[in-house]
């Protein structure tokens, strides 16, 4: 049960698409900073909307104008507080 | 082998070798952890198997060879060092390329054997 972070966009780098290929189905995934643009990638939407642990900071999808439409029914919206919580609550974190 | 959760670290390394710092920065890292007796396993994935090529000669772009420190984690007892076997695969390489002696993990024992660990350090 690994929190995998991924904060840099899904354009500009690899992180993203290297966590995909190391998430099992108990780990989770936080995209924050940055890594919220991968919402927008057509590419990766379909993936994401499969996974059954995904978490967003919701300030880094206000703060980039991110359309609510995009954000997947599947994702959790998270702030600081229970980005703390979440790291707990996993075993490790990996950042990306 | 297993890690023991409670007491291990695995140090990831995903990056190439001069582009960036990352990869000195985290064998120092190995070398001062391994010093202090703990349980350090390195894991190479992605541009990190390029760390471990043989023929490196970096002396021509002002850099440091310190692939030549892999030989020594043995002496901070660093015994484990994995790579990633579709990695080296996309990269046209082979354990054989290497400058030590690695173990080869697929992906669900890559999996497997990360979610073993205390902490997960990625460079």
């Amino acid at each position: 049960m690994i929190l995998h972070k991924v904060s840099t966009s899904p354009y500009a780098d690899s992180a993203l698409s290297h966590c995909l290929k190391l998430l099992t189905a108990d780990d989770g995934l936080l995209l924050l900073q940055d890594g919220v643009y991968a919402l927008t990638h057509h590419a990766y939407q379909p993936e994401l909307a499969n996974l059954s642990h995904l978490y967003l900071l919701a300030d880094d999808i206000t703060a980039r104008g991110i359309d609510s439409d995009i954000t997947l029914a599947n994702a959790t919206q998270i702030d600081f507080d229970q980005f703390v919580a979440l790291s707990l609550k996993f075993n490790q974190v990996m950042s990306w | 082998m297993k890690a023991s959760r409670h007491s291990s670290i695995a140090l990831v390394n995903k990056t190439a070798p001069y582009g960036q710092a990352n990869g000195q920065e985290s064998l120092d890292l190995a070398l001062a952890a391994g010093s202090f007796g703990q349980d350090i396993r390195l894991y190479f994935i992605e541009d990190g198997v390029f760390q471990l090529l043989a023929k490196q000669s970096p002396a021509c772009i002002d850099a440091k060879n310190f692939s030549k420190t892999f030989a020594a984690l043995t002496f901070y007892d660093i015994e484990h060092i994995y790579v990633c076997r579709d990695s080296l695969k996309a990269r046209s390489l082979e354990p054989k390329n290497l400058c030590i002696e690695v173990e080869v993990l697929s992906k669900n024992e890559l999996q497997q054997h990360l979610s073993q660990h205390q902490h997960i350090l990625s460079f």
